[in-house]
């Protein structure tokens, strides 16, 4: 008994969807452990604090990382729907609350872990419908 | 009332974005060379679809709400609210992009909604707002300094 062989679509989009979720949620991570070594804003001049944005070492990495979750996000829309992209993504805060509970030592209360099981049953059940319910144009643009 | 105002302006222009996006990329081909020449010739083709052009203004007007309305709101109200926008996605996905969203997706989204306001209700240190490009500290370092800034210009 072979299971069946995912499709080549089914294959980028899980890929695709992988990526999307874990550089929002690390680069979120990076962005906020980059902003708490930041200074106040207002108490330093905003020069010094133009500069003291573009030599953490944090933040570069985190907007970049923020940069590739938007285009694999944008990517997806190309041959999956809207309304299968944007729930699945949503893993992304399930990624974050372990990050916060295991890098950045935060408390993560009970209301939040059972918010953690509702996104993960929501993903399930988005998960299970098809990828795409309207033909996308078969062309390949580039 | 102006706490209102934002918070519709934010989960509004939220899904305008992702929904001017979806258009623009849903209306061409499917992307599918990604070997190092294909990537960027997929991100050239991405950053000039006009569509996505434009929904990349409207995260752009999303964020920069969510700004003021961190500057009028709480965390704890605001950042929950942001995730309305999954439900305003689906439902124009479903009547101005015309997909044909079936009674899973629907249960789906509205798990995962009910999940994001658990989620993001008590802890805004790592919590992401439903818009790109919104890391928490930042967004409210800089809600923050508006707020200080009022401060001191308002009686």
């Amino acid at each position: 008994m072979n299971a069946p062989r995912p499709s080549p679509r089914a294959t980028k989009t899980i890929v695709f969807i992988a990526i999307a979720v874990l550089t929002n949620s690390f680069g979120n991570l990076m962005l906020a452990l980059g902003m708490d070594r930041m200074p106040a804003f207002t108490h330093v001049p905003f020069a010094h604090y133009l500069i003291g944005l573009l030599a953490n070492p944090f933040l570069l990495p985190g907007a970049a990382l923020s940069a590739v979750y938007t285009l694999a996000q944008i990517s997806l829309f190309s041959w999956a729907d809207l309304s299968f992209v944007i729930p699945c993504t949503a893993a992304s805060y399930i990624i974050t609350t372990l990050l916060g509970e295991f890098i950045m030592g935060e408390q993560v209360e009970w209301a939040r872990w059972l918010g953690v099981v509702l996104i993960t049953f929501g993903v399930v059940l988005v998960a299970e419908t098809p990828v795409a319910t309207k033909p996308h144009s078969a062309e390949i643009p580039c | 009332m102006l706490k209102w105002a934002l918070i519709l302006l934010t989960v509004f222009a939220s899904s305008a974005g992702d929904i001017l996006c979806a258009r623009g990329m849903s209306s061409g081909g499917e992307l599918s060379d990604f070997g190092p020449s294909g990537l960027a010739r997929a991100i050239r083709y991405i950053v000039t679809r006009r569509m996505v052009i434009l929904g990349g203004l409207s995260y752009a007007v999303a964020f920069f709400s969510l700004l003021g309305l961190l500057s009028v709101a709480q965390l704890s109200v605001a950042i929950p609210a942001t995730a309305l926008s999954f439900v305003v996605d689906t439902i124009g996905a479903r009547y101005l992009l015309r997909e044909h969203v079936p009674w899973k997706r629907w249960a789906g989204v509205a798990c995962v909604t009910a999940g994001v306001i658990l989620t993001v209700r008590s802890g805004p240190t790592l919590a992401t707002a439903r818009t790109q490009h919104a890391p928490m500290h930042a967004v409210a370092a800089a809600g923050h300094a508006g707020e200080r800034a009022a401060s001191v210009v308002l009686p």
